[in-house]
Formats: C-alpha cells, sequence, structure tokens
C-alpha cells in the first residue's frame, strides 16, 4: 500500500490563532506528537471512572459494561440487513478524539500502521510498547481497567504476536480493489479481527480491547481504510438502506459520519508551506473528499 | 482453555458447483462469536489438517478467518442470551447475534475440481485471545452451516 506523502512540516505543530487549519490532522504514529499524545491520555486516565472525560467512560460504551459497539453484523439477516461496523466506529473515534483533545486542536488521533515494514519487524509501535515513562505507567502502553471488571491487574496488558503475522500491504491493497461497500467492509473487518487477536490481552476480546491505548490508534487505521477506500469508490458508496441507521448512542446517523471533513478532520497530511512577504503560510491538502492519488 | 476441534464437513459434490464460475467462496454461517477470539484456517481436501500444517496451497488451505470474541460473559445469568427482537423493538440487534465469515477460495477449489467429483472442508481453530470468563468447556469453531457459493 502506497503510504501517504511525507508531511513537509510537523502536522502537530503549533500554529497561530490565525493559520490554524479547519481541520484536525491524523497523522502516522510515526509522525505524531507522542509527548502531546501522551499527556491527553494521562490526563484522562487521571479522572475518576464517574467523570464523562475520564478514560475508563469513554472505552466502556465499546465493551465492559455497555456493550455499544458494531462487530459482526448480521449482513443478510432479514430483519437487520446492514452491518455498522464501520461508520459506528467512525462517530465513536470521532467523538472520543472531541474529549481527548478539547482545547488542544493540534493533536489528532494518530493511526498504527500495521502493515507497514517498522510494524512488521516491531509490531507494536515503540511509543506504544514501553511499559513505563518517568516512573508512572506510560499512558500509551496501557489503561486502567474499571475497578467493577476486575482489580487486578489495574491496567490492560498485551500479549502480541510475531510481528510478521500482522496483515500485509498486499492484503489490505486487494481488499481496498474490492467495489461493494459490504464485502469491503466484512474483508476489513475480517483483518480488523486478526489485530485484535493479534495484540492479545485485553485488546484480544470485545470486552476489554477499548481500555488498551492502542485501540484508538488501531481503530484510527481502519478508519483510514475506509477514507481511501472512499476515495477511490466515492464517499457516498453505500447502501441507501444505511443512510438514515442511527448510531446509538452518538446523536450521528450513517449520512452523518460518510464524509470526514464535515466531522472535521482528514487523514491528509501533504502540506506547502509558502512564504508571503516574511510570513509563512501553512496550505494543507486537506483533500475535500475528491478523488485523488494515494 | 478452549477445547479446539477441527471440523470437517461431508463429500461435497463439486459438480454441483457447474463449471464456468470466476469465482468461489466458502461461508461458514451462524457462526458464534461469544467467546474467544480465534483464527480459523479452512483447508480444501485435506481432514487431517492440524494447528502445525503449513499454510500453503499445495496443503489445501484456502484462507483465514478471523472472529474477535466477545471474551465470555461479563453479566450475570442470561446476559449474553440471544433472544430474537420483536418487529417493533427499534433496538439494534443483540451483540452476539450469530455473523457469517467468508473465505474466497477460487484457485483451492479448481484444483479440488480437477483432482476429482468431490471435495471435503476443513476448518482448524487457532486461539489468539481468550479470558476467565469464557466457558471451560467452550468448543471451537463454532458455526452451524459451511457452505460454497460460485460466482458467473
Amino acid at each position: 500500500m502506497p503510504p501517504n506523502p511525507p508531511a513537509l512540516v510537523d502536522p502537530n505543530a503549533v500554529l497561530a490563532p490565525s493559520l490554524l487549519p479547519a481541520l484536525r490532522v491524523r497523522p502516522n504514529v510515526e509522525q505524531s506528537n507522542i509527548p502531546a499524545l501522551s499527556s491527553a491520555y494521562a490526563t484522562m486516565q487521571a479522572y475518576s471512572e464517574g467523570d464523562n472525560r475520564s478514560w475508563v467512560y469513554w472505552a466502556e460504551f465499546h465493551g465492559y459494561n455497555r456493550f455499544d459497539c458494531w462487530h459482526h453484523g448480521s449482513q443478510g439477516n432479514r430483519q437487520y440487513p446492514y452491518d455498522l461496523f464501520l461508520p459506528w466506529h467512525r462517530a465513536y473515534l470521532h467523538y472520543f478524539e472531541l474529549v481527548a483533545f478539547a482545547g488542544n486542536p493540534g493533536v489528532a488521533l494518530p493511526w498504527w500502521d500495521w502493515t507497514s515494514t517498522v510494524s512488521h519487524q516491531i509490531g507494536i509501535p515503540a511509543s506504544f510498547a514501553t511499559a513505563a515513562s518517568g516512573g508512572s505507567p506510560n499512558p500509551l502502553a496501557s489503561g486502567p481497567v474499571p475497578a467493577g471488571l476486575r482489580t487486578n491487574p489495574p491496567r490492560t496488558t498485551r500479549s502480541p504476536g510475531a510481528p510478521a503475522q500482522l496483515p500485509s500491504a498486499q492484503t489490505i491493497d486487494g481488499i481496498l480493489e474490492i467495489a461493494s461497500y459490504e464485502e469491503f467492509s466484512r474483508e476489513l473487518q475480517n483483518q480488523h479481527d486478526a489485530v485484535h487477536g493479534w495484540t492479545g490481552g485485553d485488546m484480544g476480546v470485545v470486552a476489554t480491547s477499548a481500555f488498551d491505548p492502542i485501540f484508538w490508534s488501531h481503530h484510527a487505521m481502519i478508519d483510514r481504510l475506509w477514507y481511501l477506500w472512499q476515495l477511490k469508490h466515492g464517499v457516498d458508496n453505500i447502501p441507501p438502506n444505511y443512510l438514515n441507521l442511527v448510531l446509538a448512542p452518538w446523536n450521528l446517523t450513517v449520512k452523518d459520519v460518510l464524509s470526514i471533513t464535515s466531522l472535521g478532520y482528514t487523514y491528509g497530511v501533504s502540506r506547502v508551506l509558502v512564504p508571503i512577504g516574511g510570513f509563512s503560510t501553512i496550505a494543507i491538502d486537506a483533500a475535500q473528499d475528491q478523488p485523488r492519488p494515494i | 482453555m478452549p477445547i479446539l476441534n477441527k471440523s470437517t464437513s461431508p463429500e461435497i459434490n463439486i459438480k454441483d458447483l457447474g463449471e464456468t464460475y470466476t469465482r468461489a467462496d466458502i461461508e461458514l454461517e451462524g457462526l458464534d462469536h461469544g467467546g474467544s477470539s480465534y483464527e480459523g484456517r479452512v483447508y480444501v481436501n485435506n481432514p487431517d489438517a492440524g494447528a502445525d500444517t503449513d499454510t500453503t496451497a499445495e496443503n489445501g488451505y484456502a484462507g483465514s478467518y478471523y472472529v474477535f470474541g466477545h471474551g465470555g460473559c461479563y453479566g450475570d445469568q442470561g446476559h449474553c442470551d440471544v433472544v430474537p427482537r420483536s418487529p417493533y423493538d427499534p433496538r439494534p440487534p443483540h451483540g452476539l447475534s450469530p455473523t457469517r465469515k467468508v473465505v474466497t477460495a477460487t484457485d483451492v477449489i479448481r484444483k479440488a475440481a480437477a483432482a476429482g467429483p468431490t471435495m471435503t472442508i476443513t476448518v482448524v481453530p487457532v486461539v489468539l485471545s481468550t479470558t476467565d470468563k469464557v466457558p471451560q468447556d467452550e468448543q471451537l469453531p463454532n458455526f452451524q452451516a459451511v457452505s460454497v457459493i460460485t460466482y458467473l
């Protein structure tokens, strides 16, 4: 799979207010602002479980103890002939991102490209793998679990497989060629399932996966792949019976989440620095949902 | 740990699939995903396949499906029972409603067709992740039917 073009400037650089991009740019983990991300996650993880900004509060929407997530929808079932796996998680990440990086528009969810050469060499990204940071738990390596789930261990654990067993770029390239949305969604979900199982530990099952910080970057990768598929096959390419379905508990329908730029973010990372009169203006390729080479 | 039982289908008459297809899928229907996460390795005409069998075309390997398991039941008794919804019930389907997995196996099935009139399908489960909430007697894989679908 061809990588995104390299960023010419740090996508997380703090810009003057007049130059702030309208869209939040989700970077590759390898290019992300790790200190800012760590700080944001540490803040959420320090909140008590009952605080609606807390790590536990947001993870519980997915698994224990709310189980609102969509996986393995029964496509073909006469009563539920749809699968909201992709749009539901897009809405979920959007809300999480708004809370996690509130007041800090220069930070965005990074995506973990588990097809990359480096991932097939080291597996979990280095910044997410170091257990401790400065004498405290690394907020990217583990997250707290609710006391009602268990008290020991109090944070998430992993048991990753061999890096070479992660899905290959060739496999994902083939999936991106699938023209049918439902077949694309099903095949992408299958690879998504594989990465959850590969990571193991709490990430390995639905009930506890979202408490692990790598969950969010894994799903940013899934969302990005849907975005790349949309650029190739059409932003609105989805069966009409999906459009008005509600993505509970989020107050969004499927049609509300088809365009990521309308949600205020993008995966386009190429920027051009244009000097004007001694000032530097940042022009951003926000893609604007138009087909472009990937 | 779950009890791993590879599953082998009865003999399937390959002529029933026709001869002019451009694609052949192996579909597993009514698949349970409430327990452990696992990889299901699908083999054609290799009932002796096991977890140590190389995943090669020579061994009849058609591909794998992956199940992101629920991880067992985290509620009280009955919490994970899948009860059919009323047509007037606006809630989404139960999260543990059985699912379907598909493995596209065109080349392997063509090879089987060239070798003889029938074939078998064997699924070998390999556990990727489990929890102490999963019943000790969980049996993998757990699905209701397997079918082969061809496309012109």
